[in-house]
């Protein structure tokens, strides 16, 4: 099939609460959607979110890279469900002169995927068999003062998830971990997710002091590709560090483990450049036996949602899973049935055509800030 | 405090942001397009035309010393508890067809029909009824409480700003009547509930915040844009 039309839109879907970390306060979604249309009559959906303090993408650039470069890639190609992971990894590049354009990449490869799944009504559970019978997913609990994060603590008990990140700065991340702690009990794993706030004599003192609280990892402490600072870091700290902002590509993961510096990566679809660039870290993560979870970046939709779950149920080996948080976060999704997690953070299995949810084009509409068509 | 006064806390303070966000006052003073108006009134039969089948699940997780009262706000619902009551949901229909909105009523079923939808299918939080009962009783009471203090105030506003006659305000007229005493009888029965189903105090209000986090009479009776407007979000 052909893609004979391509929209974005970039979406502000409010959120129901503040969301803060120390490099971003978040009060909406900032998704930009992409929609194909095949000459076969399907529709895809695919999604990127765009982070300047991550991948240097903003709404616009998304837009111009799709536009200029992506678009002319795909509209006159020939795509197949048939290893369309593999193809598009072809058809679609990763980088453009040296810039990233993971966010971009990512709308644009799920949406192909959805659409040409469809066309062979078959779903992305075909293509990336489950190797879980549930996914069980983390949850996050936002900066703020150890008041605030023992009482959302106390929330995430009550719906008994087993996992849960805190986000921290440097001035209370000790009290906030330990008023944590206090409210999830012993059994829940913790993880501290710094967003390249500390210096490295913070990030040795902090971290030496969060060892009394069982910290199962430590995400991000230094500022992004600081290497060799992370590889000294390591060597001073026994809780396991975790590469987010410092992991785009293959490359950056290639030199984590150059310089020792790193035990996780956390993978993120958006953030990688979508399902073939993060399948290839995960290769990689493996062959050198550096753990991982899959990540979810603030305020996704059901789109990415759902092929998250695709995705962590076909790895089977991620320490830990985040995203899916829907309506919890999100004043309204955008698909008919919310992909969000639920007791004990478990995701059911996502069938279906596609990648398994029906958005809800009327909401698209309705949070669209900025939209764009494209044709051949 | 008790868990009813602390939930009474919650209910007075969102009626009051619900009362003076922008986009009520916008309509009670009368300075919102006349489309704004229908959109309200169609956003107000939406929010309430399942109430029946929200009662009648909270009669089921009620405990017994509570369900007589939850019954007969079902009864009154379904416009049975007395000779010539009038079923709720038929009032609203009136309010629609008042307001010269008859034709949107397919959309607007279907629409609130698929609101249902969503939250049946939405996954469970919580692993009993015991909780999800708590936290499904504390939003439908909610508006009980919120429309026995602003119901007077919105028949008011439609009547002034939308020329509404007195016999498609027959709902809120109504609400503002009895839903005193019902909003009395919901703390009660929320009070009830807490004992009955032995939940401690931090675990009763980590429920209710959940469910209370959001200020649903700005969400339902406007959209999620004033409700992001009203928190200074967007």
């Amino acid at each position: 099939m052909k893609i004979i039309k391509l929209s974005i839109d970039a979406l502000e879907i409010p959120f129901i609460e503040r969301f803060r970390h120390s490099l971003k306060d978040r009060t909406f979604s900032d998704s930009v959607i992409v929609r194909v249309e095949t000459d076969t009559g399907h529709v895809g959906y695919g999604e990127g979110v765009p982070r300047p303090y991550v991948t240097g993408e903003t709404v616009h650039s998304v837009v111009q890279h799709i536009t200029g470069v992506l678009w002319p890639q795909i509209s006159n190609e020939m795509i197949h469900s048939r290893s369309i992971v593999e193809l598009l990894m072809r058809l679609v590049p990763l980088s453009n002169l040296g810039e990233n354009h993971n966010a971009a990449r990512c709308a644009v490869e799920t949406a192909l995927i959805d659409a040409s799944l469809k066309g062979d009504a078959i779903g992305l559970h075909d293509i990336l068999p489950a190797r879980l019978p549930f996914v069980t997913y983390s949850g996050v609990i936002t900066a703020g003062s150890p008041k605030s994060v023992y009482k959302r603590a106390s929330q995430l008990k009550r719906i008994a998830l087993n996992h849960v990140k805190i986000k921290v700065g440097v001035h209370n991340a000790i009290e906030c971990v330990a008023a944590a702690r206090e409210a999830l009990g012993e059994q829940v794993v913790i993880r501290v997710d710094a967003n390249s706030s500390w210096s490295l004599k913070e990030a040795i003192e902090i971290l030496h002091a969060l060892n009394r609280y069982r910290v199962s990892s430590c995400e991000e402490p230094l500022p992004a590709r600081e290497w060799k600072q992370l590889a000294m870091l390591r060597q001073a700290t026994s809780i396991p560090l975790m590469a987010d902002e410092s992991l785009l590509s293959i490359e950056d993961a290639q030199s984590m483990v150059d310089h020792q510096a790193i035990d996780l990566f956390n993978i993120r679809l958006s953030k990688c450049g979508g399902i073939g660039p993060s399948l290839r870290i995960i290769d990689f993560a493996r062959k050198n036996n550096i753990g991982y979870q899959i990540g979810a970046h603030v305020g996704e939709t059901a789109i990415l949602s759902s092929i998250g779950r695709h995705f962590a149920a076909y790895v089977g080996d991620a320490q830990f899973v985040e995203g899916s948080y829907g309506t919890l976060l999100l004043t309204e999704d955008i698909a008919r049935t919310s992909p969000r997690f639920g007791h004990k953070g478990v995701g059911r299995l996502i069938k279906g055509h596609g990648i398994g949810v029906k958005i809800l084009e009327e909401r698209i509409i309705k949070y669209s800030v900025l939209h764009l068509d494209l044709m051949p | 405090m008790s868990i009813s006064a602390y939930v009474e806390g919650i209910y007075q303070n969102q009626t009051t942001a619900f009362l003076e966000c922008d986009a009520f006052l916008k309509l009670e003073n009368g300075l919102s397009d006349p489309a704004a108006y229908d959109a309200f009134i169609c956003n107000v039969y939406q929010t309430h035309q399942n109430s029946p089948k929200y009662f009648s699940f909270l009669m089921c997780v009620a405990p017994p010393k509570a369900t007589e009262r939850i019954k007969h706000n079902l009864l009154e619902e379904l416009g049975v508890d007395e000779e010539d009551g009038y079923a709720h949901p038929d009032l609203l229909e009136a309010l629609i067809h008042g307001a010269g909105l008859a034709h949107h009523m397919f959309f607007l079923r279907s629409a609130a029909q698929s609101s249902m939808r969503e939250t049946i299918c939405d996954p469970l939080l919580y692993a009993s009824l015991r909780e999800l009962g708590l936290a499904a009783m504390v939003e439908v009471f909610s508006f009980e409480y919120m429309l026995a203090h602003a119901s007077t105030r919105i028949a008011n506003m439609l009547a002034s700003h939308r020329g509404l006659g007195e016999e498609s305000l027959i709902w809120f007229r109504h609400h503002s009547e009895v839903d005193i005493a019902h909003a009395q009888e919901a703390l009660l029965t929320i009070d009830d509930t807490y004992a009955y189903y032995d939940f401690d105090e931090e675990e009763a209000k980590d429920i209710i915040d959940m469910a209370l986090r959001e200020n649903v009479f700005i969400k339902r009776y406007f959209d999620t844009f004033a409700l992001a407007q009203s928190m200074e979000f967007l």
